[in-house]
């Protein structure tokens, strides 16, 4: 991508942005409101100049610098933010423990790291000692299920 | 003399050193964590200041606050991502010396300038504190407004390529900080309908997204692995030498945090922007700031340890907590009977000077852990790519979550990484958009306020000394590159004439 | 085989071990840890108190009790979160009556006040009107005859719109009728500072924060005087009938199981009966107050009803 190709979509990007902001704030009316009581006076500023400041963005697309930015692997990045949906939206009902020792190898292997060895057992060593370090350390309990039940369950039985 | 030999004494304590070193050393590990913060670190200590001797409980307080402040600046380096919001400004010029194979260096200047800056800002406490919490006094909304409008001039200068996408990043970091409640009046705004946006977006979901989650998609896309730059040395302290000749810079950054500590509520991230703006205006290496200039690593961590100590002015001296820090510190003090206030100097002059003696102690104990410390941590740029970001997306997400137990914060960091890596694509600087989102509730409430209590006359604004010194500086600093490059032009259009 | 049947055991183990916390057991409550969650922030007044009450809950139930602090939107966060908690008494909430009473009519809240059980009332601290040092009011008559010449001309601070201290004070200028300018501030911090430094000239703020940051408080609207603070006037005693206090307690998630509930109850009487607990909350200048369940839950209905009118005829013109 071009520097101007960047101003050009980042224009559109935060003009769009400034629009559907507007919008929301335009469904509540406040409209003979003495300023310092009037909640959308200011963002309404914000967005009056932002949506003016992508548009002279876009005009100076046109004019621009050819310049090259560097080209990102748009590939790799929508499957690892897609990973990481999963494991954000799951990390809560599942528990930090079993998402995250599910994560760590997944991730680490589209990243490109190969030794199975060295991946499994960094993924158990690390998420087991973060979980220690923030429920006993810091006594912040991680969701899901803990190191203490899962001791008790193999240890009592 | 009498209470200094007697804090001295007290301090000679088996388990005031223990709590000094154990306070400090946790509070840089907590601060260097993406996501936990000082918050994180004296909710830890809570429950031990109902047991602890009050001399003891603000020791390990004080030492966990300054600790984390700190600590924060190490992830900031070494990763891209501020531990703490405290040390955003310390990215800005303190990940491209790492970059450039500086990192060692960065360290040693984040240690001795957060070192120098707890000093004279206890120096400063112990001369002055009455004094500065009157001072702070004379800070109304107008004050505030004209303080916010100046620390926002540092945009300038951390978007170097592009100034104009610069400001384009700063203006959403302002809208996307009015979201939620309005501060004034309790309407909703911008909601989308949503309850948990009406809560507003959390400053650590926000800038952990922006600046970690971002860092991990933009590493992971690069198409060429470029090859990594090692560090030469993974902690190396800046020659006695150089910190002579920055010495202004250093002086200068730890008494603007000291001063802005005094304010209640404005806080260490606004106080490092203030002090980089400030450094970025009259810093001999102003034009290298936002590429790896030592100054302005120097300005934003040297200030905001300076915070530290000027928060406790406001606690101890009127008995107002300017942080959740000073307001635990002040619970503390309540419970166990001593009641800070003016005349807290008077009646209990012996815990006073305990706490400045103690603060001056912790800031040294933390220059040596630092020490201890720095070289291990740097040595996590030698762990695989691949494991240190997966690592690095664990702790983001349980640090994020354990906040408030909630998956919206997730959601945040997610959609927060996402935006920042298309904009990283499209040459936009990420770090106005922080500075605007820091800022923007502060200048938003104050303004109002100032509008309300001058009946809506914003021209009365300008009657109040502090507010138009204030102003006419930002308004220099905004003219003045300008007015510099007509006048550079200018020479040189001579120069070729007479050719 | 018999490595199987280990394995089996362990299976079903598991199975037993994710569902248990789907079942209250009333009979021995409490076998776990019972979690605190406080909707403000560290360090301030709410979970100053959740930790004094906590301490004093763990030596009477006999188990860790945990504070977890979930802050944000002027406690509707955590208020949220705690109506939606698995109602088997392992999570309970300290809460002060504004997320309850007052957000429910400024927004759109995931509850309302009949989502939870109210267990009790533990303490209450009467909001008091502080002037700032270079007033030349003595007394509240002062002020409101000043007020009723000059409309507007005067400011009062709050620590936010929709606080405790801010309806208190229009429910006041409603009953004195006269129109004192409001200003909204983030938290006591900014706001006593400003009145400090006579950037606005009243300041309405709760009795513990008056004594601890040492204002001079005019006026404290309660039926009688603070012991802590006898030299201060009520608004009875003034003549006005307008009496309001910052107040909270232990509320859990709706229907949790009647044993354990009075189980709870009790803890909690006994909570404020404690010395060690009635002395932090004195140090701290708020009051310890006992009221059963009922009570509590008429005054929740009270308050809200009281509120929302407030709310109606002042912010929402």
């Amino acid at each position: 991508m071009s520097i101007r190709l960047s101003d050009l979509w980042g224009g559109i990007f935060f003009l769009l942005l400034s629009v559907l902001f507007w919008l929301q704030l335009n469904n509540a009316a406040f409209e003979d409101v003495e300023i310092a009581n009037n909640p959308v006076w200011y963002p309404q500023i914000l967005l009056i100049c932002s949506g003016l400041a992508s548009i002279i963005l876009i005009l100076r697309s046109f004019t621009g610098k050819k310049e090259k930015l560097p080209k990102p692997n748009y590939l790799k990045m929508l499957i690892v933010a897609i990973v990481l949906a999963v494991y954000f939206l799951i990390f809560e009902q599942v528990g930090f423990i079993p998402a995250s020792i599910i994560l760590f190898p997944i991730l680490s292997w589209i990243l490109g790291y190969r030794n199975i060895v060295v991946i499994s057992s960094v993924s158990v060593i690390f998420v087991i000692s973060i979980w220690y370090l923030f429920a006993e350390v810091f006594s912040v309990r991680p969701p899901g299920i803990g190191m203490d039940q899962l001791i008790n369950l193999f240890m009592g039985a | 003399m009498d209470n200094i030999l007697s804090a001295l004494s007290s301090l000679a304590d088996i388990q005031i050193i223990f709590l000094i070193l154990a306070g400090t050393t946790a509070g840089i590990i907590i601060g260097a964590m993406p996501g936990l913060g000082s918050v994180l670190a004296i909710t830890l200590a809570l429950p031990l200041t109902f047991v602890l001797k009050p001399e003891a409980s603000i020791i390990l307080l004080l030492g966990l606050y300054c600790g984390s402040v700190y600590g924060g600046s190490l992830s900031a380096i070494v990763i891209n991502t501020p531990g703490t919001p405290q040390s955003a400004a310390t990215l800005f010029d303190g990940y491209p010396m790492m970059q450039r194979g500086d990192g060692g260096l960065a360290l040693g200047w984040a240690t001795t300038g957060s070192t120098i800056g707890g000093l004279i800002a206890t120096v400063v406490l112990v001369i002055a504190a009455p004094i500065l919490a009157q001072f702070g006094l004379r800070f109304g909304p107008v004050e505030y407004f004209a303080l916010g409008i100046f620390a926002l001039t540092c945009v300038m200068s951390v978007s170097k390529e592009d100034i104009f996408k610069g400001l384009l990043a700063c203006l959403a970091g302002l809208i996307v900080a009015t979201i939620g409640q309005d501060p004034l009046t309790g309407d909703m705004r911008l909601t989308f309908s949503s309850f948990e946006l009406s809560a507003g977006i959390g400053l650590v979901p926000f800038l952990v997204g922006l600046f970690a989650l971002s860092e991990v998609f933009w590493r992971v896309s690069e198409r060429v692995n470029a090859p990594k730059e090692i560090a030469k040395s993974s902690f190396e302290l800046p020659k006695l030498s150089e910190i002579i000749q920055r010495r202004v810079v250093i002086f200068k950054s730890a008494m603007i945090g000291t001063w802005i500590g005094t304010l209640p509520g404005v806080g260490a991230t606004a106080s490092s922007m203030v002090s980089y703006a400030e450094a970025k205006r009259t810093s001999k290496n102003k034009d290298k700031f936002g590429t790896g200039e030592p100054d302005g690593l120097i300005a934003s961590e040297t200030a905001n340890n300076a915070v530290t100590s000027g928060a406790l002015v406001p606690t101890l001296a009127l008995g107002i907590p300017g942080d959740p820090i000073t307001a635990v510190m002040l619970g503390a003090l309540t419970i166990q009977g001593v009641s800070p206030g003016p005349r807290l100097f008077v009646e209990n002059g012996e815990l006073v000077t305990f706490i400045f003696i103690g603060l001056f102690f912790i800031n040294i104990a933390m220059f040596c852990l630092g020490a201890l410390i720095c070289p291990i941590f740097s040595k996590i740029m030698r762990v695989p790519e691949p494991l240190l970001l997966s690592s690095v997306v664990i702790l983001i997400a349980v640090g994020t979550y354990t906040i408030s137990y909630n998956t919206f914060d997730l959601l945040v960091v997610l959609v927060a990484g996402i935006v920042g890596f298309f904009l990283r694509v499209a040459a936009f600087p990420l770090a106005p958009i922080v500075i605007g989102f820091v800022l923007g509730n502060m200048i938003e409430q104050s303004l109002r306020q100032g509008l309300i209590l001058n009946q809506g006359n914003f021209f009365a604004f300008w009657e109040r000394p502090i507010a138009l010194t204030l102003l006419i500086l930002t308004m220099v600093f905004l003219c003045l590159p300008l007015i510099q490059r007509f006048m550079e032009k200018r020479k040189l259009n001579k120069g070729t004439s007479i050719d | 085989m018999k490595a199987f049947t280990k394995n089996i055991i362990k299976v079903a183990l598991l199975g037993a071990l994710i569902s248990v916390p789907f079942m209250a057991q009333a009979g021995s409550y409490p076998e776990r840890p019972v979690t605190i969650i406080v909707p403000f922030g560290a360090g301030g007044s709410t979970d100053t108190m959740a930790r004094a009450a906590a301490r004093e809950l763990e030596d009477i139930l006999g188990t860790n009790v945990p504070v977890k602090n979930i802050g944000g939107g002027a406690g509707t966060i955590g208020a949220a979160q705690i109506a939606r908690s698995r109602p088997d008494g392992y999570t309970i909430g300290v809460i002060p009556a504004a997320p309850l009473i007052n957000q429910p009519h400024m927004r759109k809240t995931p509850y309302t006040i009949n989502d939870f059980t109210y267990i009790c009332q533990l303490f209450h601290s009467p909001q008091a009107l502080a002037l700032s040092p270079n007033s030349k009011f003595k007394s509240l008559k002062e002020i409101v005859d000043y007020a009723r010449e000059h409309p507007g001309k005067l400011t009062y601070g709050s620590p936010g719109p929709a606080s405790l201290p801010h309806l208190a004070m229009e429910k006041f200028l409603l009953e004195a009728k006269v129109d004192i300018t409001h200003v909204p501030f983030k938290g006591d911090a900014a706001g006593v500072t400003a009145l400090m430094g006579n950037h606005i000239d009243l300041y309405m703020a709760i009795m513990s924060n008056v004594l601890k940051k040492d204002l001079n408080a005019v006026v404290v609207f309660a039926d009688e005087r603070v012991k802590a603070a006898p030299n201060i006037s009520t608004s009875i005693e003034n003549g006005f009938k307008t009496t309001a206090s910052w107040w909270g307690g232990i509320f859990a998630p709706k229907d949790i199981p009647a044993e354990i509930k009075a189980k709870l109850e009790n803890a909690c009487r006994k909570t404020t009966e404690s010395a060690r607990f009635q002395e932090t909350l004195y140090k701290l200048g708020t009051l310890v107050k006992f009221k059963d369940s009922k009570a509590v839950r008429q005054a929740v209905i009270e308050g809200s009803k009281v509120n929302g009118e407030i709310i109606k005829s002042v912010l929402k013109k």
